[in-house]
Parts: structure tokens; C-alpha cells; sequence
């Protein structure tokens, strides 16, 4: 346990390093104590035996001198004896004698007769010193055949001890060389393990190289980098490692990239999904409301010729039929936009007074002819201007009024705007519709909301209708986060309260729409003024342009975008109605041709855009440069009263003429210079075809290399060069607004001689993909 | 160019491909056949130039930034100025300053169109740059029958328009005529031995 935590804090390279340090130590005292101590007990041995033999020659060789007492005759062995190394001190005792015959007498003998007790040979030993004592015995062996006979008629013994020779022989020799030897070996030991350990580390180094990189490697791989395949090399175990980490990432990369792909092709899936779902329906919206356009205009166009009486009655049948049909189909295109998710709440101020007291009274006419009464309540307290869906709150107001005409045979319906509590914002509005019509009882309560609910589901119900009126009305006020409810009591009426909280519109940010009223203008009223219609349907034209000219006014009619540009650089209109899905130039890109193209008369006309599409494009005509929108199928008297509306604002037809022609030092910002290219190019179609490939071709790469040169390199020089070259893709295809663009970074470059911003290449890059569309519908148009 | 029949030939120097789409374009309708090579860097002009014989190109278009392709080539004019011999070309720019194209005419150029070329200003560029060159090549010829035979400009100037009248050759073709011989001469010359 301990050693794991311990070994778990350390990297292979401690671990092993400190050990063999350790184990290089361990080593060394062993080989110290072993090889010290060997040594020493040898050379010990050594030098034991050596002295005895020495001093066992000295004894021999001195016994004649003590036999006779005359130092002189052993000075020259003495002398020899005194010239072997390491010997220190000799002396020579004879017995019974107190003063040595040659020397003194070594420590550790005592004084007096030393050679008394020493009868054989006696070792004494210090730590530096070692003194033998060799007892020299007188021995009457054959060994001395040549003793004089006065030795043999002397009265000593055999074999009696004669004296003594003691010789001190010093160990520092020995001591001195084990210590030189040690010293060696330590050294040698020290240098052999520092090889060892630098050899050891570069191994290790070596072999932990691998394992490092790998770690690297993952580390940044868990860091969120892109994958980079670990090198296989190193140890065996190294490279199996790598290549098993290798694997599993290829197989990880593997299965998310396949993960990633499947994502991919679903979301694309159901992308297209959803997008063929959206197109369906708002295409099948533009397709109905379309001629449902023509029949209401023309049935409308068809009252005011003269007819028999019989007809007026049938055409007034058919009236009140297609008004059915439209309110129908309105339901239905509503419900569908609701189901698509499509419906988006518009967030701006509006009159909401007026817009309740329109959407009822379009009921007052069926009202009337009931004989219902039809009134509008609304408290003064109530606040008029707050931000919302207008055309929502028409929609519900008109769908409620509507039902209650519709189940109501006599008596009054009642409309009541109040504040529901005295609060500031958000103001809680509460709008109640009280009708005193048939009623509900209360089992049915549920199903007036429910989708296609109607309460008489019999044949010989008395009621048409979809049943979808009163459901989306409930998606509509639960969309704006309020409530719808209903309060009923059958044969009574019933009542429908709805309680939303509003935000009114505070002074800051004034209404800057016109308050749009609908005013009805009598057909015998005349306009003056000039109108350019532009719609590529011979039918919504044709209604509109009769239209307008039993309203007085000079009409032009124009059937694409095209036409439409051309006709204005012609004349000077007072109002420009503009369809919004049409071949070629659409809508929106004649409108803002119109509105950047200098020298035009028409810059400042206002532009009415048409659309019938179940999308919202409001938002998109108003941006392109449109000043109102209208939805189709359109209603002759709404017609009436936006032309009314715009050509009086607008009577003067000179004074934008004047306007106009001022404000030319603009630099041009539209996207085709078609003057240029009905000139050059129109006639090519292959050439324009090419280069129209070349355009977005090249200017893909233009703008990749601007990026980088503007960017990341920082180079101005480079991007002039990138910048030019682009000019000149865009001056053979006549785009202006990208030449505009790359004048505009170029005057940055020159003139401030800094690196212009993000801004200024996102709108290059929106001008070229734009002159790149522009330029596939140019090329659409002339094929 | 001295037979009407035989085709022109012009170098393109130009880097932007839909540029020399449309100049290749334009020069097909023109009336004489024209024979255009492409070059998209300065280097590869000079190294094109140098490899033709001398008078064989009768017009360069040179875009004025030929840099794109190569970045550190020289640049339209650069390269022209660099030539040993003054060549006939004319500009082919987007920039349209007089600054710009004052410095086009100092280096010598016969004519200076600005981007897109069109029928309106390509052709008539071009037209007016061979006439100027040709006109340049009748001077060269005169000055030439001046050093090589003495005379006075009056005297070589009437040469040349008896020839042409004689011949019933525009004068333009006998100054072409006098420096292809004069040409052909150099060459006999470098033939003989010392």
C-alpha cells in the first residue's frame, strides 16, 4: 500500500534512478568491507609470518652472541634484519641479564627479565605495531657440529633458553597501502557507477521517449485537437502501446466520423423534409390565393358594368360565395402556417382601436342585413398604441365578430375593449365579443376549439364554416401569451373573453408607421397620378391595371423585374406596384435595383410589394427598399384605400424628378451594370455563360486568398494585388457593386494605411454573391 | 506584317482567366486572323520574347499588375522595360488614373485600354497601337537607309515613297521590307568568315 503510494508519485525514471543509486552504494560498502577486510586479515597473515621467520633467523643468528655476551657478533645480522621494510625496533635480551644486549626492550614486555616467562614465541599487536618475542634457545643438537669444545665442556643445559629476541615490526606499511588500495577502488567503483548511471539514464531517456509523446499526444487529443496518429517506434512494449492507441483512435475516428456523417445525411434529410413540407405550402398558398385574386377582382371589376338584374343577383351570390371561400382558405393557409410552426408574431407598434373597430367592421354590412346590431366598446382608459401582430389581433377580432354573426338571429353583438386590472405595464387588455346568438351548451364548450369542431357535425347543420376559426384563434391569443375563454349559456349567447397582457408603446418609441386607416373611397372618386404595375400573371395585372384606370390614373404595366427597370428609367411613376414572386429579377431585387440605381427617376417612388406566399416576407420586401405590403388575394376596397393613401401622400411627381438627379454623386451600389452586358455579353451566351463560371470560380478563390493576405498575412501590398485582379473579374461581368467594394477596402488601404475590418470583406463577399445571382438570372432571363 | 494576308501575332499578358476569355473573344471578330499567346507572369513574357526572333510579334496586350501568378516576377511594365529592344504593346488596366496611365505611355506603351475591354476600346486600341507601330517601323527603316547609305532624311524619305509607289506597296511595307533586308544582311555578314 505505502510503496504504491509512494511509487505511484514518481515517474519510471526516479523510480529506477534511485534505486540504482542506492543499489550502487549497497554495492560499493560490500565490496569495501569484503575486499578491506580480506586484504587485511592476508597481508596480516603476511606480515606475521615473514616477522617470525625474521626473528626466528635473529634468534638463531644471535646465540652465540648471548652465549658469549657480545653484541658484536649479531650487529651484522642485526643490521641485515634492521634493512627488511617495515621493521621498526630490534632487541636482543640474554637471560638473567637486565640490560638488553642489543636495543630496548619493546612496550608492552615487562621490565626486569623479560625473557624469564617468554619459552616459545610470543606475539604482541597494536593497531599499528606488531612486536614478536622469539625465545633463543641453546639447543646441543648435531646442527652445530662445528661447537668449539669449550662450548661443549660448558656447564649449561641443552635446550635452555638463552635470551630473547623481540622484533617490532610496523603495520603502517600495510595499513597505508590497504588504504591506497581502498581509495582505488572506491574511485574506480565511483567513476565505473557514474558511467553506469549515465549509460542507465540515457536509456531510460531512450525508452521513456515513446511513453512521453504518447502522453503528448493524448493529451492534446483530449484537449480537443484533431487526431495525430502516434509514432510507432521505441521499445516493444512502447510500440505496441502506440500501435494499439493508433487503432482504437483510427476506430474512434472511424465510428464518429461515421456518427457524424449519419447526422449529417439525417439533418439533410430532414432539412429537405422540411423544406419541401414549407415550399409545398407556400407554394399551394401562392397558387390559390393567386386566381382566387382574379375571381374576386373580377367579380368586383364585373359590378360596375351594367347588368340585368338577374345577373346583379347572381354575381352577387358568387361574391358572397369566393368571400366565403376566401375566409376559408385563410383559415386553412392559417392553420397550416400554425402547424408548419411557422407563425412568427410581429413585434411592432400599431393602432389597436382602430384595428378592432376595422377588423368588426367588416361585419357590419352582414350585421345590418340580419338585423343585428353591431357595437364597439372601448374604454378610455384602454391604451391605443402597443406593440404586437396587428394582422393577428384583425384576424382573431374578425373570426370571433364572425361567429357571432353567424350564430346570432337577433338581438346585438357587443365588442368591449377594457383594462382588466388598474395596473401599469404590462397592461392586461381584456376584449370580450358578446353576442346573444344561439349559445353553447355546456358539453359542446370543448369542442368549439378543437380543430374542424363544429357542435352541429349533422348534414343538415345550418352552419357552413371549416371548424378552424375559433382553434386558431387559440393558437393565435395563446401564441401572444394570453388567454381565450368562452362563457355560454345555450339559447342566451355566449361570450368569448380574451385577456392578454400588452406592452404599449412608450414615447420614445413613437409610431413611425402612418396610421393606415381604411378609409373607403367612393368609386366615383378619381386619382391622379401615374402607377407602374409589374406582375408577371396577365390576370392579377389585368385586374389591377382596370382598376386603376376606373380610378383615373395612367397605368404601365410591366411583367418582370426586367421591364419593370426599364420602364422606370422611361417615365416617372407616382407608384410602383411590384409582385414579388416573378421569373428573372424578383420582387425584391427590382425593388432595390430601384432603389440604388442612380440617375433614376424613380428612386424615391413608393413601392407597394404583392405577395401571396404563406411566409412572412414582410420584413425582407420593407428592407429591399419597399414602403407597404400587401397580401393577396387582394380586396378591390383595400386596394382602393393603400392607392389613395399613396398616391395623396405623394401628388408631386416633379419634385422627385429634382431629388433624384441629386443625390448622383452616391457612388453606384447596384449589383449589374445591364446596360453594359445587354451590350457586350448578350449576344454571347456562351462566352457569358464562361464567364459567369469563371466569376464565382474566381472570385471563391479571390476572396480565400483576401482573407488570408488581409487577415492572417497582414500584407496591404498583397491585397491590392488580390484586390485588382478581383476588380477585373468584376469589371467583365459588369458588377459594379463588387468593383464599389474593392474600391471601398482599397481608399481604406491607401488612405489609412490600415487593415480594413471584417465589415468591409463580409460586404464584398455578400456583393459578389449577389452579383453572382444577379448574374444567373440574367442569364436565366436572356436563355 | 507585310503581307495583309498572314496572320498577326499578339501576346496576352494577363493573369485574370475571364479577362483573357474576353479579350480571345473580342480578337476573333477582329478582321485579320490573329495568332494570341497566353502568358499570365511577367517572367514568362520576357522568357517569350526572347525566344522569338526579332519583329515577329507584332503587339503585347499587357495587363499592368501581371503579378497574381508570381508574386515575385516582375511586374507588366517592369518586364517590358526590361527587354533589350522597345516592343510594341499597348496597356490592358482597371485602373483608369492619369497617373496610371501616364506611366504606361513613359514606358512606352502605343495604347491604354481600360477594363472591361469591349468592342469600343479593345479594338481601337489595338488598331491604333499596329498603325503607330508600323509608322515607328517606317522611321526605323529611314533612319537605317541614312546610316547605311549616307542620305539626308529628305532623300530617304523620297526613297521609300518612290518605292512604294513603284512597287504600288503601302511605304509602312517597304520600311519592313528594308528591315528584313537589313536583317538578312546582318546574318549573311555573321556568315562569312574574317
Amino acid at each position: 500500500m505505502i510503496t504504491e503510494l509512494v511509487i505511484n508519485r514518481f515517474t519510471l525514471g526516479q523510480i529506477l534512478g534511485s534505486l540504482y543509486i542506492f543499489g550502487t552504494f549497497v554495492l560499493a560498502l560490500v565490496i569495501l568491507l569484503l575486499v578491506g577486510g580480506q586484504l587485511r586479515t592476508q597481508w596480516r597473515a603476511d606480515l606475521l609470518n615473514h616477522s617470525s621467520q625474521i626473528a626466528n633467523r635473529l634468534a638463531q643468528d644471535s646465540r652465540l652472541a648471548l652465549i658469549q655476551n657480545s653484541p658484536e657478533n649479531v650487529m651484522d645480522a642485526v643490521r641485515m634484519v634492521r634493512n627488511y621494510p617495515n621493521v621498526e625496533r630490534i632487541a636482543i635480551y640474554a637471560c638473567n641479564e637486565d640490560t638488553p644486549l642489543v636495543g630496548s626492550i619493546p612496550d608492552g614486555f615487562k621490565r626486569g627479565h623479560p625473557c624469564t616467562d617468554i619459552t616459545d614465541s610470543t606475539i604482541q599487536e597494536s593497531t599499528t605495531r606488531l612486536t614478536i618475542a622469539t625465545p633463543v634457545i641453546f639447543t646441543a643438537s648435531p646442527q652445530h657440529p662445528g661447537g668449539s669444545g669449550t662450548m661443549r665442556t660448558n656447564s649449561l643445559a641443552p635446550d635452555r633458553p638463552l635470551g630473547c629476541v623481540f622484533l617490532t615490526v610496523s603495520k603502517s606499511g600495510m595499513n597505508n597501502a590497504i588504504n591506497m588500495l581502498e581509495k582505488h577502488l572506491l574511485i574506480g567503483i565511483g567513476i565505473a557507477a557514474t558511467v553506469v548511471l549515465a549509460l542507465i539514464l540515457l536509456t531510460m531517456t531512450w525508452i521513456t521517449k515513446p511513453f512521453r509523446r504518447l502522453k503528448q499526444i493524448m493529451v492534446k487529443s483530449r484537449t480537443g485537437q484533431p487526431f495525430a496518429s502516434a509514432q510507432v517506434y521505441g521499445i516493444k512494449e512502447a510500440r505496441a502501446i502506440a500501435e494499439s492507441y493508433n487503432a482504437l483512435m483510427a476506430e474512434l475516428q472511424k465510428s464518429n466520423y461515421q456518427l457524424e456523417e449519419r447526422i449529417q445525411e439525417r439533418t439533410l434529410q430532414l432539412q429537405k423534409a422540411s423544406r419541401a413540407k414549407s415550399e409545398f405550402l407556400a407554394r399551394m398558398s401562392h397558387e390559390i390565393r393567386t386566381p382566387m385574386q382574379g375571381i374576386l377582382g373580377f367579380l368586383s371589376a364585373l359590378t360596375k358594368t351594367p347588368l340585368s338584374q338577374q345577373q346583379t343577383k347572381y354575381l352577387e351570390l358568387a361574391q358572397a360565395s369566393i368571400q366565403q371561400l376566401v375566409i376559408l382558405l385563410n383559415d386553412i393557409l392559417d392553420h397550416a402556417r400554425i402547424e408548419a410552426g411557422k407563425m412568427v408574431l410581429d413585434n411592432k407598434p400599431f393602432n389597436l382601436h382602430d384595428t378592432i373597430s376595422n377588423a368588426a367592421f367588416i361585419h357590419a354590412e352582414s350585421a345590418r342585413k340580419k338585423g343585428l346590431g353591431l357595437k364597439i366598446a372601448i374604454d378610455s382608459g384602454t391604451p391605443n398604441w402597443i406593440i404586437g401582430d396587428a394582422v393577428r389581433w384583425a384576424q382573431i377580432v374578425h373570426n370571433l365578430v364572425h361567429n357571432a354573426v353567424k350564430y346570432t338571429y337577433r338581438g346585438e353583438i357587443t365588442i368591449r375593449l377594457r383594462r382588466q386590472a388598474e395596473r401599469e405595464e404590462p397592461h392586461c387588455l381584456e376584449l370580450t365579443v358578446r353576442d346573444t346568438g344561439i349559445g353553447i351548451a355546456d358539453q359542446d364548450k370543448k369542442k368549439v376549439f378543437q380543430l374542424f369542431g363544429q357542435i352541429d357535425g349533422s348534414v343538415t347543420r345550418q352552419q357552413g364554416g371549416s371548424g378552424l376559426g375559433l382553434a386558431n384563434c387559440k393558437s393565435w391569443v395563446a401564441a401572444m401569451g394570453g388567454t381565450l375563454a368562452l362563457e355560454s349559456q345555450e339559447g342566451v349567447g355566449s361570450t368569448f373573453r380574451i385577456c392578454v397582457d400588452v406592452v404599449t408603446v412608450t414615447s420614445l418609441s413613437a409610431p413611425q408607421q402612418t396610421d393606415v386607416n381604411v378609409q373607403v373611397v367612393a368609386s366615383d372618386e378619381t386619382l391622379r397620378g401615374r402607377v407602374l404595375v409589374v406582375d408577371d400573371n396577365p390576370t392579377n395585372r389585368c385586374l389591377i391595371t382596370s382598376l386603376l384606370h376606373d380610378l383615373g390614373t395612367v397605368v404601365d404595366e410591366a411583367s418582370n423585374g426586367y421591364e419593370a427597370l426599364a420602364s422606370c428609367h422611361r417615365a416617372c411613376y407616382d407608384l410602383i406596384l411590384m409582385d414579388w414572386r416573378m421569373p428573372g429579377l424578383d420582387g425584391i431585387e427590382t425593388t432595390k435595383h430601384l432603389r440604388q440605381l442612380v440617375g433614376n427617376p424613380n428612386r424615391l417612388t413608393p413601392i407597394i410589394g404583392i405577395t401571396a406566399d404563406l411566409d412572412d416576407h414582410r420584413d425582407s420586401l420593407l428592407q429591399a427598399g419597399m414602403n407597404a405590403c400587401l397580401h393577396k388575394p387582394l380586396d378591390t376596397e383595400h386596394l382602393i384605400s393603400v392607392f389613395r393613401q399613396w398616391l395623396s401622400i405623394q401628388p408631386s411627381t416633379v419634385s422627385h424628378a429634382v431629388e433624384d438627379a441629386r443625390p448622383a454623386s452616391d457612388p453606384p451600389n447596384h449589383a449589374l451594370d445591364i446596360a453594359y452586358l445587354d451590350k457586350n455579353l448578350k449576344h454571347k451566351p456562351a462566352l457569358l455563360q464562361s464567364l459567369i463560371e469563371d466569376f464565382k470560380g474566381q472570385t471563391q478563390h479571390s476572396l480565400e486568398e483576401l482573407h488570408e493576405v488581409l487577415f492572417k498575412e497582414h500584407d496591404p501590398n498583397n491585397c491590392r494585388v488580390v484586390l485588382h485582379d478581383l476588380r477585373g473579374t468584376a469589371a467583365n461581368l459588369g458588377a459594379l457593386n463588387v468593383i464599389q467594394q474593392c474600391l471601398k477596402i482599397q481608399a481604406t488601404l491607401d488612405k489609412q494605411r490600415t487593415i480594413p475590418d471584417k465589415t468591409a470583406f463580409f460586404e464584398l463577399q455578400e456583393s459578389i454573391q449577389r452579383a453572382g445571382e444577379a448574374l444567373s438570372q440574367y442569364r436565366k432571363f436572356l436563355v | 506584317m507585310s503581307n495583309p494576308i498572314s496572320p498577326l501575332t499578339f501576346i496576352l499578358a494577363e493573369d485574370n482567366r475571364s479577362t483573357r476569355r474576353v479579350v480571345r473573344n473580342l480578337l476573333d471578330e477582329y478582321d485579320t486572323p490573329i495568332e494570341l499567346i497566353d502568358v499570365d507572369n511577367g517572367d514568362a513574357l520576357t522568357e517569350l520574347y526572347r525566344s522569338r526572333p526579332p519583329g515577329s510579334i507584332d503587339l503585347v496586350i499587357l495587363d499592368l499588375n501581371l503579378l497574381r501568378t508570381h508574386k515575385n516576377g516582375l511586374s507588366g511594365l517592369q518586364a517590358v522595360q526590361k527587354l533589350p529592344e522597345p516592343i510594341p504593346f499597348i496597356v490592358l488596366t482597371v485602373d483608369s488614373t492619369l497617373r496610371s496611365v501616364r506611366a504606361a505611355l513613359a514606358a512606352g506603351a502605343l495604347g491604354y485600354c481600360v477594363k472591361p475591354p469591349t468592342a469600343e476600346n479593345l479594338l481601337p486600341a489595338v488598331e491604333v497601337a499596329l498603325a503607330h507601330s508600323r509608322l515607328q517601323q517606317t522611321y526605323i527603316a529611314i533612319g537605317a537607309l541614312m546610316a547605311c547609305h549616307h542620305l539626308t532624311q529628305e532623300e530617304a524619305t523620297s526613297y521609300v515613297k518612290s518605292a512604294s509607289a513603284a512597287e504600288r506597296r503601302i511605304p509602312q511595307d517597304i520600311a519592313q521590307g528594308i528591315l528584313n533586308a537589313l536583317e538578312a544582311n546582318r546574318y549573311l555578314h555573321r556568315l562569312t568568315p574574317p
